[in-house]
């Protein structure tokens, strides 16, 4: 049923991550990343998928969840291990045939970016799954905060990305009401070249961007109603404070990065 | 005692701005006066057309009129300066529920009215938590709204203006596009309002739901043609039909049964009087 989608990649739970402060996430998530990078020896590799492995078992997340967005990357890890596979040159050489040329640093280059995208992703979803869109808007907005100082509009900005995760699922609802009301009016919609396909949509756009439109209109007058100004003076019901949970994760991230650079001096690097 | 006017237009006359230059923009509601006193549960009928709208839209200054006046708790809506005391003042609900939720979660949007109003965060959650156990939607508080009926997503939006804590709320056919059950959670939300004390003006073209109002206004070219109690306005059924409006089945059958020379009262409005009524007409003979 088109009622039951889900608008971001939420999934249900009550975990510790799901109950860590948004912007907390958002925060450790930026600084895994950039730990990602720092791993330069498999000692120092192994910490950070092990460190990776225990996040998603803390946050309850069923493993296939995991595995599902790592779907569309597989493409690019292919490719990017293929290009370092032949193109890195360094160490040892292991095959060295006509045009073919593979070095022990061709193998640990790839092994490296694979590794590091795959985990990287993993964990950039953990953050989706474990946090609501509304909470992720919520705290984008009080970590762009002191860009208000730029003149950048940041709560009308949250705004607008709240509306949109709000229309979605109204807007998916209106064009399968389209779709079926122009077929019922028989228009051909699924067959024909790639062409006819296109122009059998725009009996849908159309409809559809005038009712948005009207959508809009409507919604801006209910958004004056409820005294909406864009200006200051706005309070907000739900409050984000930093728990003891926010600041156990924090010193575990802080623990994990020194972790990876202690690794890092002891074993010296396999990469330059 | 008479009781303070909470709403009250004077000579009021508003144009739509015509689409070419030439044309004269028609008035919509020309001459207009009304006034409805704190706590007045008001339904407004008329068909499509007949200005009901608009004069919705005039109460909370969404639109504003083109000469005359109007106060809202002594508040000239036309002052823009205090629009936004108005819009404290007169809360609205309009038909369709999906294009007046902003919040992907129940909670979120019942807070939003407060939160643009600059109230203190706990402050707030009191008033949330209290909107929604009123329309029977507390349990709800952490779904999405999009996958709710439309009465649930209808109670969610005038939860949303009972959280701004308004004296009066004004509904545009809020039910108009709701199925049986739905309108019927819808009316027994109103009538809890009213029963708070709060100012309701319903815009309806529902004869079922107008009698359930303590005062009717029969709105027709922008006029009130009719305004009085649901007993005083359908008792002159002919008039009624005239305007292109149906009056409650009950009443119907009344009308049509006294023409055929039963001895029933002109004052019929629901079922359970009707039935009363034709049983003891038939007793008498």
């Amino acid at each position: 049923m088109i009622k039951d989608i889900t608008i971001g990649q939420y999934f249900i739970g009550d975990s510790v991550l799901h109950r860590m402060d948004a912007r907390m996430k958002i925060v450790l998530v930026i600084a895994y990343i950039v730990s990602v990078f720092l791993c330069k020896n498999f000692w120092s590799l192994g910490l950070m998928v092990a460190f990776s492995a225990i996040c998603i078992l803390i946050s309850k997340i069923p493993f296939k969840m995991v595995l599902k967005s790592l779907r569309p990357i597989v493409i690019i890890v292919l490719i990017t291990s293929i290009l370092n596979l032949f193109y890195v040159r360094g160490g040892t050489a292991l095959v060295d045939w006509h045009f073919i040329h593979i070095t022990t640093k061709g193998v640990y280059t790839a092994i490296f970016m694979s590794v590091r995208i795959i985990s990287l992703v993993a964990i950039s979803s953990l953050l989706t799954y474990t946090t609501t869109p509304t909470a992720l808007t919520d705290a984008l907005e009080r970590l762009m905060a002191p860009l208000k100082l730029f003149k950048v509009p940041v709560s009308t900005l949250a705004m607008m990305m709240t509306l949109a995760l709000r229309f979605i699922p109204t807007l998916v609802e209106e064009i399968e009401r389209i779709t079926n009301a122009q077929k019922a009016r028989g228009a051909d919609i699924s067959n024909g070249g790639f062409i006819d396909r296109i122009k059998a949509l725009i009996p849908i756009i159309v409809p559809l961007f005038i009712s948005a439109i009207r959508r809009a209109y409507e919604l801006a007058d209910a958004m004056d109603c409820r005294c909406y100004t864009g200006g200051p003076g706005r309070t907000r019901m739900k409050q984000m404070k930093l728990n003891s949970r926010d600041f156990v994760s924090a010193a575990a991230v802080a623990i994990f990065i020194a972790a990876v650079v202690l690794l890092n001096i002891r074993f010296g690097a396999v990469l330059a | 005692m008479e009781k303070k006017n909470i709403i009250q237009f004077d000579n009021v006359s508003f144009a739509y701005e015509a689409a070419e230059e030439e044309a004269q923009p028609e008035k919509v509601v020309d001459g207009f006066n009304l006034k409805i006193p704190e706590g007045q549960f008001v339904a407004v009928l008329g068909h499509n057309g007949c200005g009901k709208s608009t004069v919705a839209k005039l109460i909370n200054g969404i639109l504003v009129p083109v000469s005359g006046k109007i106060t809202v708790d002594g508040i000239d809506t036309s002052d823009d300066s205090r629009i936004t005391d108005v819009r404290r003042t007169v809360g609205m609900v309009f038909q369709n529920p999906d294009n007046q939720i902003v919040a992907t979660i129940v909670e979120d949007d019942v807070a939003f009215g407060p939160e643009n109003l600059g109230v203190e965060p706990k402050e707030i959650r009191r008033r949330v938590d209290e909107a929604l156990k009123a329309v029977g939607m507390y349990e709800f508080r952490d779904r999405e709204p999009h996958k709710l009926s439309g009465g649930q997503k209808q109670r969610i939006a005038i939860a949303g203006i009972i959280a701004m804590q308004t004296k009066c709320i004004v509904m545009d056919e809020p039910t108009a596009m709701l199925d049986p059950k739905g309108r019927q959670e819808v009316m027994d939300t109103i009538d809890m309002l009213h029963k708070r004390g709060i100012t309701v003006i319903l815009i309806t073209h529902y004869m079922d739901e107008a009698v359930r109002a303590e005062r009717i206004i029969v709105m027709d070219s922008g006029e009130i043609v009719s305004d009085g109690t649901p007993k005083e306005v359908f008792k002159n059924v002919e008039k009624i039909k005239a305007l292109g409006l149906d009056v409650p089945q009950a009443t119907e059958l009344a009308y049509r049964l006294r023409k055929k020379g039963m001895n029933l009262p002109d004052d019929i409005l629901d079922e359970q009087e009707c039935a009363e009524a034709i049983l003891k007409a038939l007793e008498v003979k």
